[in-house]
């Protein structure tokens, strides 16, 4: 309020600059999800893939934060659960 | 008819009320940001000092995340701007209540805002008059309570010993599905980020360190520009 509003970028900037979040953090998570092992998993067996896709939609349903981190831990816990 | 300083002080006792619905949520996060901070090899100093001055849940834990992944300092500055920026347009609608107030309250309210202390201010001002205790008492327990949560995980951090059993290490995943999703607002941001997303698994597995994250971003990141790029010639013929 106080002292941020005179900040100006060039539209062009602003254009590109939406971007480096989206792909940083994008390429930050997606290796731990796919790979939380250090190899690439795609099967349903990866706890963290399976809660990745269910974080994925309970925030597009809700936006609540936290129910987004509730569900994934709750999908990987009780996946490793009925797994071993 | 009570006095101004009465009236102020029931405001005041008002407004830290109010946020109760919401502190278990921001509990829990600050929970959760004090203990990844110690995972990421941050001091219980330092991340409570965090917490302390910085008062910005998702940006503290994107920092947090993007540091312990080996992230540059740019990508870092330019993320947290882009995450904060929303605080820009929280600000920009309270402003017609609060154009009134003298410079130092806006600055401590503006230091003080946070998503859940702008929900309730907005809904308090649209049915009442706007009053600036109100404010600083839902600014302050909201504060309050971030504060203690990220200071007990702080505390908790070390004795956690190993969060990935509990499965604790997918809160920084699933804080950043939950912010990277409503970022994506057209085809060229759900492009970059797929692309982004392949090419992090391809640099994941022949690059080494954690050089994917630089490569996956800079062809992401380009991508785009080439894209907006791209629309803009189609649209000036």
């Amino acid at each position: 309020m106080a002292l941020l509003g005179n900040a100006r970028i060039s539209k062009g900037m602003a254009d590109v600059m939406r971007f480096v979040p989206i792909a940083v953090l994008t390429s930050l998570i997606v290796p731990s999800l796919l790979a939380p092992k250090g190899y690439v998993d795609f099967s349903f067996t990866n706890e963290y893939l399976v809660a990745g896709i269910l974080a994925t939609i309970v925030t597009y349903r809700t936006k609540v934060l936290i129910l987004t981190i509730v569900v994934g831990i709750a999908t990987i816990l009780t996946m490793r659960l009925l797994i071993s | 008819m009570p006095s101004q300083r009465e009236a102020s002080l029931q405001e005041f006792r008002s407004g830290l009320r109010a946020p109760l619905p919401l502190v278990i949520g921001v509990f829990s996060f600050g929970l959760a940001y004090g203990i990844l901070a110690i995972q990421a090899g941050l001091s219980f100093l330092e991340s409570t000092l965090m917490s302390l001055t910085v008062f910005a849940g998702a940006a503290q834990f994107v920092a947090t995340g993007m540091l312990m992944s080996g992230a540059g300092a740019l990508p870092i500055l330019v993320t947290t701007f882009m995450i904060n920026s929303r605080h820009f347009l929280m600000s920009a609608s309270l402003a017609p209540y609060v154009g009134g107030w003298k410079l130092k309250w806006k600055a401590l309210l503006s230091f003080l805002l946070a998503d859940e202390t702008y929900a309730m201010t907005m809904s308090h001002f649209s049915k009442n008059t706007p009053n600036k205790y109100y404010q600083l008492g839902v600014g302050l327990s909201v504060y309050l309570v971030w504060l203690l949560s990220s200071i007990a995980g702080s505390a908790l951090g070390p004795l956690v010993g190993n969060p990935q059993a509990w499965g604790l290490d997918f809160a920084l995943p699933a804080t950043f599905i939950a912010l990277i999703l409503p970022m994506l607002q057209n085809w060229r941001d759900i492009l970059v980020c797929i692309t982004a997303g392949l090419l992090s698994i391809v640099g994941f597995t022949w690059l080494p360190g954690k050089w994917y994250v630089t490569f996956a971003s800079l062809v992401a990141i380009a991508l785009g520009w080439g894209l907006v790029e791209l629309c803009k010639q189609k649209s000036s013929r």
